[in-house]
């Protein structure tokens, strides 16, 4: 797929800019000498990203989303497509020039609890990537840099010296995001940061998202499975169904004239939190479930479940066209 | 189940070290624990001063003391409390000293086979893929062949030693170090935290060393603690056998050995050798057992909690059944 | 007080100022700080809070699963009027649990024997509660599965738990789950590992049971939108107390406690433009040392002296009640514009 991808600034250069990317998974091997099993996680996905913005990414479990972030972080490797990063290749980085590039991306993490070494005091924690990149020699060095990130992410001072136990699920989340931005990176993965959080602790993390973009001018590539979140920090919205792009279009666009019939179930099927509203709203709620990924139907991955299925769906895979300024969409009857 | 232990606020927070106090007050709270723990540091303390505590030195021969029964039994006197043997030998003397090889052989076999075994299985571990295939299918195949086949082979071809003896164990009993460690290397590879720290930029060693390793000790420590009797017994089947320590030195199963023979006519000969070395298998597995649930903070709070209960329960309020309210 | 009394005469299940508190090496933790709960015939009572704030233990301890390191510390929990804590009435509570009422747990993975195929699971709860034969219990297992909207039961029934997706297998929880009729059921998360097009099949298959079946249902959450389309009556929790508790519409349309208030507002929505979420800052209370007073007034914007003193749960208007000094007045400021926000 060769068409540019329109967004916001046109003349603006993209910060990160994804053609095609697959990634093909091993799905174990059946013996020592057996070839392994493949599997897609990740077909032919195409999007730019512009400095400053966020896009959202939304997809169920199996999507490709956590695949997305990973891939673009150069974690897994692709096995098609390219990658390019501030106007430089770097679907083939490896090594030391690949650690070097950490210092330009970052990821923040789904799980607070699981994502920090609990043998590691905060100050350590947080002057970890100054360290290893030789920007502080030690942890007293990193102390004041620390200080100002703890600062920027509301963290108090006196946190420094206490382990991660002693903080709550939001305030942990915070050291992490504060890790994150040490290297002062221009583009941040934020993996679902929200969804394993408790609901009143959320907002805070979303708004700190919010307060640190406009700030530091970051651009974030926000992953999540819930819509809800996405329209509060996206720009724009891309959303995945089974390893593929079904749609990707400003936000307004996507919530309000949602073209994709699985972009439809999906916003129908989040729950808004007010009785009246909630018994009013038409639901879709489709039949079956999410293919499997090591066996995906033929054609459209979404035909099996989709109320506007053709013969043409089950047969050719439709391809990503625009359909409205800034929307683009792949299905074969909208 | 959901232990509500929620977030503590910073304020609340305790600092994580200097807690030896009250892992001492639960050591104290757990007898068999307790029993255990002690019967090992009064093991330690007999091995290392031994020459002080022994009343002969154990290799002294006296042909007229032959056979001398324990002090308490009829024609047995005090000079020989635990009797002597066929050679005329303080059985207490070499009682106290056998407990030097048991523990020097045990701590050096544990600590050689841990250290390759540990690096082996960081390694293959860390690598994965085919290197940890290949490695993993050698682990197999020692694992497959008859241990004591090969000690056997070893040592006909070197001689017995006691150095012999700990690396031919070494050689032996390594593997389940291996097993252990990669294992627990492949699951804390996929923890969040150890991944954060391959994003922020961490080198191999780094992450290996500073995030992974840690996770090791408590594991570790256990898993050495209960390998060390296996390899107690180890040295003692081998000295039984002739192939360990030889004498003059003296081994609870060489002991065990000498005085197979005479089982019938002085029992005590293989009595107390063997007595010692069931205790000291018995006392370290009661700690390692304590030490398995100090480590694995579920089971310490299950114990701490039972522990109450048991408390409320003497103290007049029946447990479980609520209060009236 | 009268009122009171008469929803308790036709309750199905009361708990009665409960308190468990677990036995940590820190102290004591107070799981749930006295409780007081009751489910009518054929009512959906939501059960909303925060991790911590004791929803999924109150769950366990009706179900008498609260074991080492917890413990019922007072209270009553009462099935039609007798008490299921009570050394007479423990034996009638065993009797109670798994067949009266029935929980499903948030992971169907966990609480599934992987070994067995899932007819053979449903069938020995038949078996055992009901006295069913081994054809009768297929029978109806193939009826229930068929109920809780699995295709092909005939063929699902001989499979194991790992050959059926996530949502299938909360689908066959909820089957074995109804499989003895119960009056009572008790659904602790059951969606919350679900994807969110599930989700809806999964919460659409309660509504419906719950009409269908004349069910009381418990459905614990900390998802408001969950609430929403499927409770009559909501209760709040917040550090092992309920502080607010009433119809759903009242509820969500005006709550009482600022707690509740923030929780709605706080809550992200398809349904508005706010740019902006109000944030309740700060974090929930440590259970080792729970405050004296109201537990939420270090995090409340109306907070004063007299919320060192813990305020009752008392009616604020018809159908609700709440645990506050100040109920029903707007706590959070509205959503600042997107001007005032970027400036």
């Amino acid at each position: 797929m060769s068409a540019v991808l329109a967004s916001a600034p046109e003349t603006a250069q993209p910060l990160l800019s994804v053609r095609s990317l697959s990634v093909r998974y091993q799905a174990g091997r059946n013996g020592f000498w057996a070839r392994p099993r493949m599997i897609n996680a990740l077909q032919d996905i195409s999007f730019d990203l512009y400095p400053g913005e966020t896009l959202g990414l939304v997809g169920e479990s199996g999507s490709g989303k956590t695949t997305t972030g990973r891939a673009v972080l150069r974690r897994i490797d692709t096995s098609d497509g390219r990658i390019v990063f501030n106007g430089r290749d770097i679907t083939n980085v490896k090594g030391e020039e690949l650690r070097k590039l950490r210092r330009n991306m970052q990821l923040v993490f789904q799980d607070p609890y699981a994502s920090l070494n609990p043998r590691m005091r905060v100050l350590d924690i947080v002057a970890e990537p100054l360290i290893v990149h030789g920007l502080v020699r030690n942890v007293d060095e990193a102390r004041d840099q620390v200080g100002e990130l703890m600062r920027l992410v509301n963290l108090p001072r006196d946190a420094h010296d206490r382990f991660p136990h002693a903080f709550s699920g939001g305030q942990r989340q915070r050291i992490g995001i504060a890790r994150a931005l040490a290297l002062k990176p221009e583009f941040i993965v934020a993996d679902e940061p929200v969804s394993a959080l408790d609901v009143s602790v959320r907002a805070q993390v979303v708004n700190l998202l919010q307060d640190l973009q406009k700030e530091l001018g970051l651009s974030y590539l926000f992953i999540a499975h819930d819509l809800s979140v996405v329209r509060h920090i996206s720009h724009r919205v891309a959303i995945l169904y089974s390893g593929r792009m079904v749609e990707i279009a400003s936000r307004d666009s996507l919530y309000e004239r949602p073209m994709h019939p699985y972009t439809e179930a999906l916003l129908s099927a989040v729950p808004v939190p007010d009785p009246k509203t909630q018994r009013a709203r038409k639901r879709i709620v489709y039949k079956g479930e999410v293919p499997d990924v090591a066996n995906p139907p033929v054609g459209c991955h979404f035909h099996t479940r989709c109320p506007i299925a053709t013969e043409r769906c089950s047969l050719q895979v439709p391809i990503l066209t625009k359909k409205a300024p800034d929307h683009w969409v792949a299905c074969w009857n909208r | 189940m959901a232990v509500t232990t929620h977030a503590a606020p910073p304020t609340a927070a305790k600092p994580r070290s200097g807690s030896f106090r009250p892992i001492a007050l639960e050591l104290w709270h757990d007898k068999a624990g307790m029993i255990g723990f002690t019967v090992i540091v009064l093991l330690i303390l007999m091995a290392v001063f031994a020459p002080l505590i022994a009343p002969y030195d154990p290799a002294i021969q006296s042909v007229a003391a032959r056979l001398k029964p324990p002090a308490w039994l009829p024609k047995g006197s005090w000079e020989h409390v635990l009797g002597t043997d066929q050679l005329g030998r303080d059985v207490l003397s070499r009682v106290i000293y056998g407990a030097r090889a048991s523990l020097l052989v045990g701590t050096s076999v544990v600590l050689l086979a841990g250290t390759f075994g540990v690096l082996f299985g960081l390694f293959a571990g860390f690598k994965g893929g085919r290197i940890d295939d290949l490695m993993m299918r050698l682990v197999d195949i020692q694992v497959a062949f008859p241990g004591l086949l090969m000690i056997l082979l070893i040592i006909s071809a070197v001689g017995p030693s006691l150095s012999t003896m700990i690396v031919v164990l070494a050689v032996t009993n390594w593997m389940i170090y291996a097993r252990v460690v990669r294992g627990i290397v492949l699951s804390v590879r996929q923890t969040p935290y150890v991944e954060a720290a391959e994003m922020i930029g961490c080198k191999p060693g780094r992450v290996l060393f500073k995030h992974i390793l840690p996770n090791l000790t408590s594991p570790l420590l256990t898993l050495g603690i209960l390998e060390f009797t296996n390899i107690v017994l180890a040295e003692a089947a081998m000295s039984f056998l002739g192939l360990g320590v030889q004498p003059p030195a003296t081994s609870w199963g060489l002991d065990v050995s000498n005085g197979k023979d005479y089982i019938f006519v002085a029992w005590w000969l293989i009595t107390f050798p063997g007595l010692s070395i069931s205790i000291t298998v018995l006392s370290i597995n009661l700690f390692a057992n304590w030490l398995r649930v100090t480590t694995d903070p579920q089971e310490r709070e299950k114990r701490f909690a039972r522990l109450k209960a048991v408390e409320r329960r003497r103290n007049g309020a029946p447990a479980g059944a609520p209060a009236k309210a | 007080m009268t009122e009171m009394d008469m929803m308790s005469e036709a309750a199905l299940l009361e708990i009665d100022r409960l308190c468990v508190e677990f036995d940590t090496r820190g102290g004591v933790v107070h799981g749930l700080r006295g409780v007081d709960l009751s489910v009518r015939r054929g009512e959906t009572l939501a059960i909303v809070g925060e991790s911590g704030s004791g929803k999924s233990v109150t769950a366990q301890a009706v179900m008498g699963l609260i074991d080492v390191p917890g413990r019922i510390a007072s209270g009553d929990i009462r099935w039609k009027g007798q008490s299921m804590l009570s050394r007479e009435g423990l034996a009638m509570a065993q009797d109670i649990r798994g067949k009266d009422v029935a929980l499903i747990f948030q992971d169907p993975m966990t609480s599934l024997n992987p070994l067995m195929t899932i007819g053979a699971q449903i069938g020995e709860v038949l078996r055992r509660h009901l006295g069913l034969s081994k054809i009768q219990a297929r029978t109806r297992t193939e009826e229930l599965l068929g109920a809780v909207g699995i295709s092909a039961p005939r063929r699902r029934v001989d499979q194991y738990p790992h050959e059926l997706s996530g949502g299938m297998r909360q689908r066959v929880m909820i089957a074995m789950a109804i499989a003895c009729e119960p009056q009572l059921l008790i659904a602790d998360e059951p969606t919350t590992a679900l994807d969110v097009t599930i989700q809806a099949q999964v919460l659409e298959l309660l509504a419906g049971l719950q009409e269908t079946l004349r069910l009381s249902v418990i459905l614990i959450t900390h998802d408001l939108g969950v609430v929403a389309g499927l409770c009559h009556r909501v209760a709040v929790m917040y550090a092992g107390k309920i502080i607010e508790t009433g119809l759903a519409d009242d509820v969500f349309e005006r709550p009482s406690h600022p707690y509740t208030q923030g929780l709605i507002r706080s809550t992200p929505r398809l349904d508005d433009q706010m740019e902006r979420l109000i944030a309740i800052e700060g974090s929930p209370p440590s259970l080792l040392a729970p405050p004296t007073g109201c537990a939420f007034s270090p995090r409340c914007p109306l907070s004063e002296p007299k919320c060192a003193e813990q305020p009752p749960l008392v009616a604020v208007h018809a159908g609700a009640s709440a645990a506050c000094w100040h109920p029903a007045t707007p706590a959070w400021r509205e959503a600042p514009a997107l001007a005032e926000a970027v400036s």
